[in-house]
């Protein structure tokens, strides 16, 4: 899966911000924050990566144990679905 | 196609918010509620606004629940053009918003249209008379220059047409909420990060998205933020310049 083209992500205040350009921008009007291992799997997402693959990116990066990971994993992509970000 | 109103002459120069530039507008119109903002110096522009009658064609579709002259319709695709320019390449933004500077220091009061800005601002210059200067009453220019923001009063003057072309260090930002009780308080910055999304226009390309993020960055951190539920009295307008200008907040 891999995030669509035109969605920019920058820290902004204490949070990462997710916002749209583009003819994105036309159906996306909620903002989208991050935390920092959100914006951690959005930027891996912002090329073509597998679920296994994120996971096992955020075991190399965070102390944490592989269930926890799946399960944060699972949200995360979830949360960007219904958010309409995936190609 | 003849064009009625339409001027002559070479291309005029501008300088908004300390950036010169050049526009090819087609009506008088629009000459005229820049004059303020005319530049006769040396200094080359930074860009070109073009504008087409096809532009402001498509301003129309933009704004297709208004009917105003083509004139008008030029003016706001002109303005829509000017801030993808200042947040391409100038870390500027146009900012939906009331914009008074007291004592050297802006404020600025953003809200939805509706809200009360303009009705906030007018009570402030109730209460401090002539100390009280508006920067733009509708659509000031938010810049950062050597890390520092500054609100710039733009040609873009709302339908009171208040406003010049004056430059102030931004102090503190409000977003305004129309309520029954007087209240102020520290926002937090999550409400500033969407009122500022919400009353500035939609980057077009992610390098606008990324300067635009930034300057609400810098806003958060570095501005004093404000939430205000106010109705419409020249208590409310004391109760916030009082909080606002001394940098303090009403903590429930």
């Amino acid at each position: 899966m891999k995030i669509k083209d035109g969605f920019v992500l920058r820290e902004v205040g204490s949070n990462y911000l997710v916002i749209a350009v583009g003819k994105n921008a036309k159906d996306f009007n909620a903002m989208i924050t991050l935390n920092e291992v959100g914006a951690f799997l959005f930027n891996k997402l912002t090329n073509e990566i597998t679920f296994e693959g994120l996971v096992d990116a955020l075991l190399g990066e965070y102390e944490v144990d592989r269930a926890t990971a799946e399960k944060d994993v699972k949200a995360f992509i979830e949360k960007l679905q219904k958010g309409n970000l995936f190609d | 196609m003849k064009v009625k109103g339409v001027k002559g002459g070479d291309m005029p120069k501008y300088k908004i918010a300390d950036v010169v530039f050049e526009t090819n507008h087609i009506f008088e119109y629009t000459e005229k509620l820049c004059l303020d903002y005319l530049y006769m110096g040396k200094s080359a522009p930074s860009f070109c606004l073009s504008i087409t009658l096809d532009d402001v064609e498509k301003e129309k579709q933009v704004y297709f629940d208004e009917s105003l002259p083509d004139c008008a319709y030029e003016f706001s695709c002109l303005f829509r053009k000017l801030n993808e320019q200042l947040l391409e390449n100038h870390l500027a933004t146009v900012f939906h918003g009331s914009a008074v500077e007291v004592d050297g220091k802006g404020y600025i009061f953003t809200a939805p249209s509706g809200t009360g800005k303009s009705t906030h601002a007018r009570l402030w210059r109730e209460l401090l008379g002539d100390k009280l200067n508006y920067i733009n009453d509708d659509k000031p220019i938010l810049k950062e220059e050597d890390g520092k923001l500054y609100l710039y009063g733009s040609a873009w003057t709302g339908k009171h047409n208040l406003g010049s072309n004056i430059k102030v260090p931004l102090y503190a930002i409000c977003k305004l909420n129309r309520g029954k009780v007087n209240k102020i308080k520290k926002a937090d910055e999550k409400v500033i990060i969407e009122a500022m999304l919400n009353q500035t226009f939609k980057p077009t390309t992610p390098k606008q998205a990324i300067n635009l993020m930034g300057l609400i960055d810098k806003v958060v951190k570095s501005v004093k933020l404000f939430e205000l539920d106010c109705d419409i009295s020249i208590e409310a307008a004391k109760l916030s310049f009082d909080t606002m200008s001394n940098g303090e907040e009403n903590e429930d």
